[in-house]
């Protein structure tokens, strides 16, 4: 048995016009005051449900044809003939001839104008009778607003039809098929209730067409996430070049010029470049401490060479190099570049966020706090410590962070305060406290991926499906 | 990373504690663990650690750690008979430190240990053998005194794990480790020589089969040739300190320069003075003077303190310790990281985002708004993917490990591209954007959108166009006809506002053919740069 909540409105409405009658489909769309297109597809819709019958009858229908359409316009032949006389009566038929213009039509013309017995001819002179409107004319004028079915004329009418059809080209008729709506049995049982449904009740449980609304990157949502975290824990974002000379990527932070992280199977050097700034006094000063501290002579040349920022802190030293702050915490996230081939643990490109803290008195005890407040912020609640070697700072740590979500301990970011070595010569006298490391890890388990290639393949069923806010 | 691996059986041997309390010990020496099996644990440890290349370093740590045994390891050495002559004809390896260990012996793995050590040490302190390599050999198969000296490309001998004499630079043509490292002495052949005028070692490529070592073996000689002296001596130090733990007496070795004569190995302690409120300020805790030395001394050093001044003694193979700042972080370590609480810094500063990432945001949001999918794509691209294309760049990466990723891309369009390619079983329409960098002339952010879908045409896409330049900037650009690789002519505009911004037009059909994608595409690409630092 149909469940009557699930009627659409269209069909509630065809049901109702239809209402015991039955109407063919032009009938139905005026009645209802809905469109072909409605009526077409609720009629679809009920058949499939039964609710209807449909019967194909066929009608004959009569319409104008090229000559019906002339006279439409300028009259019949006979009724023009009829108007010359009526201002030149009594003229003989030579001159009526010539009056009447239309050649090839003057003798229908008075041959209908007499059968019609609105003239008479005498002695070659033509005389107005009447001029009454025949019923080939009130039929030709019915016709004005299109085809008419045989069935809806008149008696008049019918005359005047078979007036036309005896003169060609007047009239045309064809048989049409026409489909005629019922209400089943089925419906009619059902009318009453029918009747009673609210008016607009629509099937409201139905799922509508499926569209995609515009969204954020899920990686930039965890960036911003990240940003605002930071922001609101009172550090200044900054911003800089993804190429940078090896001087501010390596040099100013202490790695010696032959170390391995500098090496072209890690670091991308970009080809046939060098940079040419201006580096002043520091340079003279990085050259000291790297002869002090590694025992080599420190070359120029080595660190004007370009490359992909193999971590944030390029940015970072300058920033502190530029401005010597005093106190303050500043932070970036941003992309950072290794030579690796990808797989499903390591990309060549990925995103870094490094902050740093720099101030009076700033210690170990600090950074951790600050490390654990960060995770605290991001909802990991268990955080431990260990030590680690990075060549710019020390003491340096790294730290491991519990994901509930995963019931396992996870290696998260790196922190140390910068050496000597790197603060010395960039002229920073308080310690800088500096923490940083990779965000994709944080995404992957936030989104429950396996591969971190799939942050960046823009599958579009997947941004096209992830939540925001999931539950 | 370098990697040694820990067995069970000998460290639960050596430090008798089970294995359990070791593996949960290691990281607090800094040692990442990599892999656990059921009778050992592969650990990482940092390349400022090289005393860390084999178990018997790890176990000097841990004792300190697990309160075993502090202060700096107990070492001796006597002195041997043994000289070795330097010639003077060696310029490009002109040095050469060298010790005896004797009586000892060694099982399988204690060799294995070793060697693992050895080519730790070549890679890491030796930058892949160009600053250092290390020779270990039966020392009872060799007639003292020694001579390093350089010989002449025909010289003969039976190289190391081979069972016929080779030329010298039959080595270097044609034995693996002499094409590997034949590059280090160009044109020269620096070898080490017995009394009896047998080759002994051919550094820094290949030793004799003569002098292998054995579980029998019980007296060994190091020799250690370098271009560098205090690397050498650094590394002999570790091989020493080694060698002793693993129970052999060490002998030092003359060495006889020209002009000089020295006596390896060196193992004196260095002497650090550092402030006791340094220490203190670096941690961040009010240590007593008692907790500070005993800190310093698990970690395997010493130390006494008088009048505020920490006089710590470093053992020679500690290298790695060069300022204040790290004997600080020994003593933390020492300390146990596991016994120091964080603490929030008491700091005031206010925070806020960087003015124009905030303009890119504000970008973004009115893409998103637009009802576009953002997508984020590599900056490095391939040259196959610039080449079907037909657009030039400028800038590339040297020597990647993989064709994706070898150019900086000049416009974000590729990367868009390649992401309809692969999303062509998705519905349509799909409207995509990126937000990045672009490296054209000049590295700069860009905004790239495409419109993919069977009425996408340039109309539409110029309304997009649009509703983004108001809805960012509150303006509008004009769009005048110009040519473009990828877009079709007559459907390609330049965008301008003052100046030229980017570029909108229609995607030519074998460009969408030839990403596979079968419906229409539109796109628009635009300078945020330039467009940030427009004004009125």
């Amino acid at each position: 048995m149909i469940e009557l909540k699930t009627l659409h409105e269209i069909e509630r409405r065809i049901i109702l016009t239809l209402n015991g009658n039955t109407l063919t489909l032009d009938t139905l769309a005026s009645k209802s005051g809905l469109n072909m297109d409605q009526i077409r597809r609720g009629i679809e819709w009920l058949r499939y449900k039964n609710l209807i019958n449909l019967n194909e009858k066929k009608r004959r229908v009569i319409e104008l044809d090229k000559k019906g359409l002339e006279s439409l316009e300028r009259g019949m032949p006979e009724r023009i003939l009829v108007n010359i006389l009526k201002r030149l009566d009594n003229i003989r038929i030579n001159e009526l001839k010539k009056e009447f213009k239309l050649n090839e039509e003057f003798n229908a013309a008075i041959a209908y104008a007499k059968r019609k017995g609105w003239i008479t001819i005498e002695d070659g002179k033509v005389r107005l009778l009447r001029e009454d409107k025949s019923n080939d004319e009130l039929l030709i004028e019915r016709l004005k607003e299109g085809a008419l079915s045989y069935d809806s004329l008149n008696n008049d009418e019918l005359e005047g039809y078979e007036i036309l059809k005896t003169r060609p080209d007047y009239i045309k008729e064809n048989i049409i098929k026409d489909v005629e709506v019922s209400l089943s049995s089925n419906a009619l049982n059902l009318l009453d209730k029918i009747e009673a449904m609210k008016e607009r009740e629509i099937d409201v449980e139905a799922t509508a067409p499926i569209i995609y609304s515009g969204r954020k990157h899920p990686l930039q949502d965890v960036i911003d996430e990240v940003r605002e975290i930071l922001v609101g824990l009172g550090f200044q974002e900054i911003n800089g070049n993804y190429i940078q000379s090896s001087f501010w990527n390596f040099d100013i932070l202490f790695t010696p010029q032959d170390h391995s992280a500098r090496e072209m199977q890690d670091t991308f050097y970009i080809a046939d470049r060098k940079s040419d700034e201006d580096l002043k006094n520091i340079a003279g000063r990085v050259a000291k401490i790297h002869k002090d501290g590694w025992n080599y002579k420190w070359d120029i040349e080595e660190s004007r060479r370009l490359v992909l920022r193999t971590h944030t802190t390029a940015v970072t030293i300058r920033y502190l190099v530029d401005n010597k702050p005093e106190e303050g915490s500043v932070f970036s996230v941003g992309r950072v570049f290794r030579n690796e081939k990808l797989t499903y643990k390591h990309l060549a490109e990925f995103h870094q966020i490094e902050g740093i803290m720099i101030g009076k008195n700033l210690s170990l005890r600090d950074l951790m706090g600050l490390q654990r407040e960060f995770y605290y912020k991001l909802g990991l609640k268990k955080v431990k410590f260990w030590p680690s070697y990075f060549p710019y700072t020390e003491p340096s740590l790294q730290s491991m962070v519990y994901f509930e979500k995963l019931g396992k301990w996870v290696e998260l970011f790196g922190m140390g305060i910068f050496r000597p070595e790197v603060t010395a010569p960039a002229k920073i006298k308080n310690p800088v406290l500096a923490w940083g490391g990779g965000l994709e890890r944080i995404a992957m388990i936030k989104y429950g991926l396996d591969d971190v290639r799939e942050l960046y393949t823009n599958r579009l069923n997947w941004l096209r499906s992830v939540a925001r806010c999931p539950l | 990373m370098p990697v040694v691996t820990l067995y069970a059986n000998r460290l639960e041997k050596m430090l008798k504690r089970d294995m359990k309390s070791i593996i949960e010990m290691l990281p607090y020496i800094a040692l990442d663990i990599e892999e656990e099996g059921e009778d050992y644990v592969k650990v990482e440890y940092n390349p400022n650690r090289p005393d860390f290349s084999s178990d018997y370093g790890i176990v000097r740590a841990l004792k300190g750690l697990m309160d075993i045994e502090d202060g700096i390891a107990d070492y001796k050495q006597r002195k041997s008979n043994l000289k070795i002559k330097v010639s003077k004809g060696l310029k490009i390896r002109p040095y050469i430190v060298s010790l005896l260990a004797k009586d000892g012996s060694l099982d399988e793995e204690s060799i294995r240990q070793i060697i693992s050590m050895q080519e730790d040490l070549h890679n890491g302190l030796g930058r892949r053998r160009k600053k250092i390599s290390i020779g270990i050999h039966d020392y009872d198969k060799i007639k003292s005194p020694l001579i390093y000296t350089t010989a002449e490309p025909d010289t003969r001998f039976i190289p190391l794990g081979e069972s016929r004499e080779f030329r010298l630079d039959e080595i270097i043509k044609q034995h693996e480790l002499g094409k590997r490292y034949g590059d280090i002495i160009p044109n020269t052949y620096p070898v080490i020589k017995d009394a009896k005028d047998s080759i002994i070692s051919f550094p820094p490529i290949i030793n004799s089969s003569l002098t292998q070592v054995s579980s029998t073996t019980k007296n060994l000689l190091v020799e250690i040739t370098a271009i560098d002296l205090k690397r050498a001596e650094d590394a002999l130090s570790i091989l020493a300190i080694t060698l002793h733990d693993a129970g052999f007496k060490i002998e030092s070795v003359e060495i006889d320069y020209a002009n000089k004569k020295i006596v390896t190995p060196n193992m004196s302690n260095r002497v650090m003075n550092v402030d006791l409120s340094y220490i203190r300020d670096i941690i961040g805790l009010e240590l007593s003077e008692k907790e500070v030395i005993k800190a310093l001394r698990r970690s395997r050093l010493d130390a006494t303190i008088k009048n505020g001044k920490v006089r710590c003694m470093i053992p020679r193979y500690r290298f790695d310790i060069i300022s204040d700042v790290d004997i600080a972080e020994e003593a933390a370590i020492g300390y146990g990281i596991y016994n120091l609480e964080p603490s929030y810094p008491l700091h005031k500063s206010s925070g806020n985002r960087d003015i124009k990432l905030k303009f890119i945001d504000n970008a973004r949001e009115v893409m998103i708004g637009l009802g576009a999918i953002e997508c984020i794509n590599f900056d490095l691209i391939s040259k196959e993917l610039l080449h079907t294309i037909g657009l030039e760049y400028k800038y590339s990466v040297e020597h990647s490990k993989s064709n994706e990723h070898e150019i900086l891309r000049p416009s974000i369009i590729p990367s868009l591209l390649q992401t309809l390619s692969i999303n062509v079983h998705e519905p349509y329409p799909q409207i995509i954007f990126e937000i990045g960098k672009v490296f054209e002339d000049q590295e700069e952010y860009r905004l790239a959108c495409i419109i993919a879908s069977s009425d996408s045409n340039y109309n539409k896409i110029k309304s997009y166009l649009q509703a983004f330049l108001r809805g960012l900037r509150g303006i509008d650009a004009k769009t005048i006809s110009s040519r473009h690789p990828l877009l079709k002519e007559g459907a390609t505009a330049s965008i301008i506002i003052n100046e030229r911004l980017g570029v909108i037009g229609e995607v030519k059909s074998d460009i969408v053919e030839a990403f596979k994608i079968r419906t229409n595409l539109s796109l628009f690409e635009i300078s945020l740069d330039k467009l940030y630092h427009l004004s009125k």
